[in-house]
């Protein structure tokens, strides 16, 4: 019996030197993909601690391990609060870090019962923050309309941070509006009632037991490939990185 | 049609294998965050209650605040025509028509500094009183809110405020 052999055609030749050129240069590439990624890890050893941003309350860092009261704000303000007074509350960041960096503050406000259960119902523009004065003014921390609502606001500083400094106070007064206790909005009720032959009086403040509550969330970012690291790791395609700084668009 | 069949799986591999050199290498970037709350109980129902002691016929009276809010209050005097009204402290009490209004917020749990209250008639006045007389005292109290200007709002349904300030 005779075998035929099977030539290879030249075209089936051409092709395999493809796929193989292709192969390899594939493989190369992953194996650079490979080095940079163990790069990266030996960079992220030592670059995870030139990244570090602490929140400041009044000039002062807030605590944020140890104890229950850690990340507390205006912990001595708890039971004083005074309807429609307003209260001295700097909240700003400061670079902890060994490299430059970017940053962004999130503010929410919200109320929740005495269980600690939030109520979406109630009116957070009753908590009442005023952000900033000449520093915001002035634009160092612009307001990204796109990330905010009625509950909570995104704010960028415009300038990058460099090792050792704070940015200027992004909140600077904190006050409980003093429509809580309004009868025209509807957060005092005064019904009557019948018994016998008097009449009471039943006064009902709708906000009353409740609890105010004001989170401060700051994250901060490499400026080295800004606007990549903006877009992966807080998901805004609004926010560019431009002559040093952050500007929201 | 063999020939035919490797050229198309020779074909299939190339088309994968050039996927596969497209796709980028992964980069990592480097961040760090921190979060502080606030979280604070509002209280806005106050309370409050007469504290009278009589002494031989006179009456020293004190507002307490009973509630857990603080709050702004005032008292009035019925028949003061025929009473001598004084003071512990003078600067605690303002008098504006036929009120005596507290100057200060009056913390829970606090009391307010007393008003004393004195019979002083004539003789044919007290005549006419006989041996009882009656000192009656009347007080509201209401929450004590702040407008925007720091000073305790005027509550409703009151013809005036003294002018109380955030400490």
């Amino acid at each position: 019996m005779n075998k035929k052999a099977k030539k290879i055609s030249r075209k089936t030749l051409i092709l395999l030197a493809v796929a193989v050129v292709m192969f390899c240069a594939g493989g190369i590439m992953t194996a650079r993909a490979q080095l940079g990624i163990f790069s990266s890890d030996i960079n992220s050893e030592f670059g995870m601690d030139d990244i570090d941003v602490v929140l400041t309350e009044n000039g002062a860092q807030v605590n944020t391990e140890g104890d229950e009261d850690a990340g507390r704000l205006m912990a001595d303000l708890e039971g004083e609060i005074l309807p429609g007074r307003s209260y001295d509350e700097k909240i700003a960041a400061e670079n902890k870090g060994a490299a430059d960096e970017y940053v962004r503050i999130r503010i929410t406000k919200y109320w929740k019962n005495a269980k600690g259960k939030k109520n979406a119902k109630l009116d957070p523009s009753l908590i009442e923050l005023t952000y900033g004065d000449s520093s915001y003014n002035s634009g160092a921390w612009q307001r990204n309309k796109a990330e905010s609502t009625t509950e909570s606001e995104t704010y960028y500083y415009s300038r990058k941070l460099s090792p050792g400094s704070a940015t200027e106070p992004l909140m600077s007064r904190f006050r409980i509006s003093d429509r809580i206790t309004s009868e025209e909005d509807g957060n005092y009720k005064v019904t009557e009632k019948k018994v016998g032959n008097k009449t009471v009086y039943t006064y009902e403040y709708i906000y009353d037991g409740y609890r105010a509550c004001v989170e401060a969330d700051v994250q901060s970012i490499q400026t080295h490939n800004g606007n990549d690291a903006i877009e992966s790791l807080w998901g805004v395609t609004n926010v560019k990185s431009s002559d040093g700084g952050l500007v929201v668009q | 049609m063999k020939s035919a069949k490797r050229k198309m799986l020779t074909a299939l591999v190339t088309a994968v294998l050039l996927l596969m050199t497209s796709t980028g290498a992964a980069f990592a970037y480097f961040s760090d965050y921190d979060i502080g709350y606030a979280d604070l109980a509002l209280h806005l129902k106050g309370q409050t209650v007469i504290d009278e002691q009589i002494h031989e016929g006179d009456k020293t009276i004190s507002i307490k605040n009973t509630g857990n809010a603080a709050v702004v209050t005032r008292v009035r005097i019925i028949g003061t025509d025929m009473l001598k009204i004084t003071f512990d402290d003078q600067s605690d009490w303002e008098q504006h028509g036929d009120f005596y209004y507290y100057t200060k917020l009056l913390a829970p749990g606090a009391n307010t500094s007393a008003i004393n209250a004195k019979l002083s008639v004539t003789e044919k006045q007290a005549e006419m009183i006989g041996d009882t007389f009656d000192i009656i005292v009347v007080h509201d109290s209401a929450p004590a809110v702040f407008g925007k200007n720091n000073k305790v709002k005027k509550p409703k349904g009151w013809e005036y405020i003294p002018d109380i300030k955030a400490e």
